[in-house]
């Protein structure tokens, strides 16, 4: 929360990148009360009085969510009367504040849109984003930028508008319809310049320069989970986008449309496949009986561990094949039942864009000498999410944990 | 063995990983009976402290529910403050603080200090406006929020803090050493601006000090021989609606200030008081920003409203809501907004955001627009950089 009547105040004036920067997510000032404080006689037990306030003990989620929302009714001035907003509202709470990039709440609209995308209907400019959380600068203060996340393309759907277009996973993106996606390097730049500055390595004026750039790319400014569903949804209309590739600014203009992936797509004898429902069946249909097969994995950014266990099935024998690990010392094995009856062995192609479950599918299957990796190294992020679907059609993905071959301990 | 034990009884009950592609939450109980929302939410609660990947701290977790199910009212005066933060907030709301008795703004180097108040220890102990404060107690300031910075400086009363500055004109950083003491606040500060007979008065808060203050201020103005007033409510978060009427009353007399509207439907009107005009002619030109919120809204709309002003600068911020503060038993607070309210002539002004807060609409439009150039920062009421105080002194001139 940012109040502003210190005893020392902190006149905070337009233009100064702090002001700009801490007035921008967290807008709230200090309310001195304008009236005097109403009577609670009937306020339930959670509302303090005189006689319980000293009272430190812990009260139980079920009964603390009960409560607020009575209060909330009671008092706020307008009427609520939708307990699945309230309830939404808390579970989108909570999620955030996993600070877990894997871990997202969407509300109703872009929950379907993220659904559709895992049956292979994309929207928008056809592409899958992840986000990419700071690393914590040394010596940095804590502010409402420091956990503003990065946002890049994770994977892009084969013949979508960003196909076309030669954006590539890997890419960040710097700005969308002349919106700059708000994130913390250039304020981590610009601390890096006022050290400077104080130990006169570099002159004021640049730091007057660099100010004015902040506050000017903060009047034109978009979060970038906001970002995401504008780039994500839609199937008309275009859109501007730049995006750093290698350290260099890339501008791509688009044309939003609807893009249909298969799961499985056969292209020269190398099998397309995209980790989504029914790529289990499809590859049992399709698959050879015997022999070599080659698969291309890339551009499978995220998938269900359903879908995991449906495409491992069609592809490998009966068996374990590693652990999912999770932080809290809990490991679960990832198993096939009635799994191949013969054993055919792969050449699976992957890159950065294979993550998640397709990586996962990927390295499992090496480490039972089943198959052999080409192409590039993939993206480092073994990880299964689970989606859980709301009664109100907001959603969430939960961070579940991630894959560890049995050999380690 | 352990730990393959565990697994499989996890596989057993199918609950890691899930052999479904979506969890579906439908609030329903087994049996088929719609669930309460706060089993619901219970349900999720349970979720995510079980299954997510990492250990989760299940006071955190309930807190940031809190958090999220008054955000969902989409209210950005509606909010659930966690215990600490409700400390630190009913610290805030009562006016007298430990410190050493300075107003500061952010800096490339560290803090600009702004104003030294009169007698407070920082003055006795010969620290001075337009000093840059390096470092508090030998550690340096620079890339610090300033609100670290201020925190830094405040302390124990009677304790002591030393304060190296950089000042204009001087080679080396000056040390200062000040004894922390409590603090009252003044709210307004004033002066004739040089060679002309606008009087200049800048009013920081509506807190209850407020009013008396602001009479001592008009007085000495007035004694000087002011022939127009410029009020400076720029960066003023508001305060006491009492106070800002009680000021409206040397302006306007048995007038509407604002009509209240809460949740039970009751009305309450709020007027200025007979017989405490003060200037009924005098030109007036408010000063408001967009850091302008609350009772500055109020007492520069009913000017503007009444037409005894002209408002200069910025929008203002678009607070048009009563909040009330509900302490907890567990030390945290709610505070939420009961009433909203509306100025004499009836115009919504409530502010407008986005999806990410950031503004769109709302506040009170000023009639003549100024922006603040880019050497005025920091600083407010130096007729040589601050740019709406130039702008303020041309209107009042025309009307003088």
């Amino acid at each position: 929360m940012k109040t502003k009547n210190h005893w020392i105040a902190t006149s905070i004036v337009v233009g100064g990148a702090l002001s700009a920067t801490l007035g921008m997510v967290v807008r709230d000032r200090m309310d001195l009360p304008i009236v005097e404080r109403v009577a609670f006689g009937d306020a339930g037990p959670l509302v303090a009085s005189r006689d319980n306030s000293q009272d430190l003990t812990e009260i139980p989620e079920r009964e603390y969510f009960e409560q607020m929302s009575e209060l909330l009714k009671r008092e706020y001035v307008d009427p609520i009367t939708d307990d699945q907003k309230l309830i939404a509202g808390s579970v989108r709470g909570m999620v955030s504040s996993l600070e877990d990039p894997r871990s997202l709440f969407m509300d109703a609209e872009s929950f379907t849109v993220f659904q559709n995308a895992r049956q292979g209907k994309y929207e928008g400019i056809g592409a899958d984003f992840k986000l990419i959380m700071p690393a914590k600068a040394a010596n940095a203060t804590e502010n409402v930028f420091s956990r503003v996340p990065r946002l890049a393309i994770a994977a892009i759907a084969p013949g979508g508008p960003a196909a076309q277009s030669g954006l590539k996973p890997g890419d960040v993106v710097d700005s969308v319809d002349g919106h700059w996606v708000v994130n913390n390097d250039l304020l981590d730049e610009f601390r890096a310049l006022q050290k400077k500055v104080l130990a006169k390595e570099a002159p004021a004026d640049e730091l007057t320069k660099m100010r004015e750039e902040l506050r000017k790319r903060m009047e034109r400014s978009m979060m970038p989970m906001r970002a995401r569903e504008r780039l994500v949804t839609g199937d008309s209309g275009n859109v501007d986008i730049v995006v750093t590739r290698q350290g260099k600014p890339v501008e791509v203009k688009l044309a939003k449309s609807t893009t249909s992936v298969e799961a499985v797509r056969v292209e020269d004898g190398t099998f397309i496949v995209h980790l989504q429902a029914g790529v289990g069946p499809a590859l049992a249909e399709r698959l050879p009986k015997s022999g070599q097969v080659k698969l291309d994995l890339r551009n499978n950014a995220f998938a269900d561990s359903a879908t995991l266990n449906e495409a491992l099935k069609a592809l490998a024998p009966s068996g374990t094949y590693g652990v999912l690990a999770n932080e809290r010392g809990k490991t679960t094995p990832i198993s096939v039942t009635e799994g191949r009856a013969d054993k055919l062995t792969y050449t699976i192609i992957v890159d950065r864009s294979t993550s998640g479950a397709a990586e996962i599918l990927a390295l499992a299957l090496a480490e039972k000498g089943l198959a052999k990796l080409e192409g590039g190294s993939v993206a480092g992020d073994p990880s299964l999410t689970e989606v859980v679907k709301l009664p109100d059609g907001s959603g969430f993905t939960l961070h579940r944990g991630s894959y560890r071959s049995e050999v380690k301990k | 063995m352990f730990t393959l034990g565990y697994a499989w009884r996890d596989l057993q009950t199918g609950r890691l990983p899930k052999m479904q592609a979506v969890t579906t939450l439908l609030g329903v109980t087994p049996d088929g009976r719609s669930m309460a929302p706060a089993d619901q939410f219970q349900q999720i609660f349970r979720k995510i402290s079980n299954d997510y990947a990492r250990p989760v701290e299940s006071k955190k977790l309930k807190y940031a529910a809190m958090g999220g199910m008054m955000a969902s009212l989409g209210d950005p005066h509606t909010v659930f403050l966690e215990p600490k933060q409700a400390q630190e907030f009913s610290l805030e709301t009562r006016a007298n603080f430990v410190g050493v008795g300075a107003r500061l703004a952010p800096d490339s180097l560290g803090a600009k200090v702004v104003v030294v108040f009169e007698d407070g220890p920082a003055s006795k102990a010969g620290l001075k406006p337009g000093d840059t404060i390096s470092a508090v107690d030998d550690e340096a300031c620079a890339g610090k929020d300033i609100d670290v910075i201020v925190g830094s400086i405040r302390g124990k009363e009677g304790t002591t803090v030393k304060i190296t500055v950089l000042r204009p004109n001087v080679d080396k950083p000056i040390d200062i050493t000040c004894r922390r003491a409590r603090i009252v606040t003044p709210t307004v500060e004033g002066r004739i601006l040089e060679g002309e007979k606008i009087g200049y008065l800048s009013v920081a808060q509506f807190a209850e000090p407020t009013t008396e203050q602001f009479d001592r201020m008009l007085d000495r103005l007035e004694a000087q021989g002011m022939k127009g007033l410029i009020i400076d409510v720029r960066g003023n978060p508001g305060g006491l609606l009492e106070v800002a009427k009680d000021m409206l009353s040397r302006f306007v007399e048995r007038k509407v200030v604002v009509k209240m509207k809460g949740r039970r439907g009751a009305e309450e009107v709020v007027s200025t008081d007979s017989g405490q005009v003060r200037f009924a002619t005098l030109p007036i030109v408010v000063l408001q920003n967009e850091e302008s919120a609350s009772a500055s809204e109020i007492f520069a709309g009913v000017l503007q409203d009444y037409r005894r002003a002209t408002l200069v600068g910025d929008h203002s911020y678009g607070k048009a809501s009563v909040q009330n503060v509900i302490p907890l038993i567990d030390s945290a607070s709610v505070k939420l907004t009961i009433a909203r309210y509306f100025l004499p002539s009836g115009r919504d002004i409530s502010r407008k955001v986005d999806e990410d807060g950031t503004y769109v609409s709302g506040g009170l439009q000023p009639d003549v627009k100024a922006e603040l150039g880019a050497n005025a920062e920091g600083v407010f009421g130096d007729p040589k950089t601050d740019t709406q105080l130039q702008k303020a002194m041309e209107i009042i001139r025309g009307k003088m």
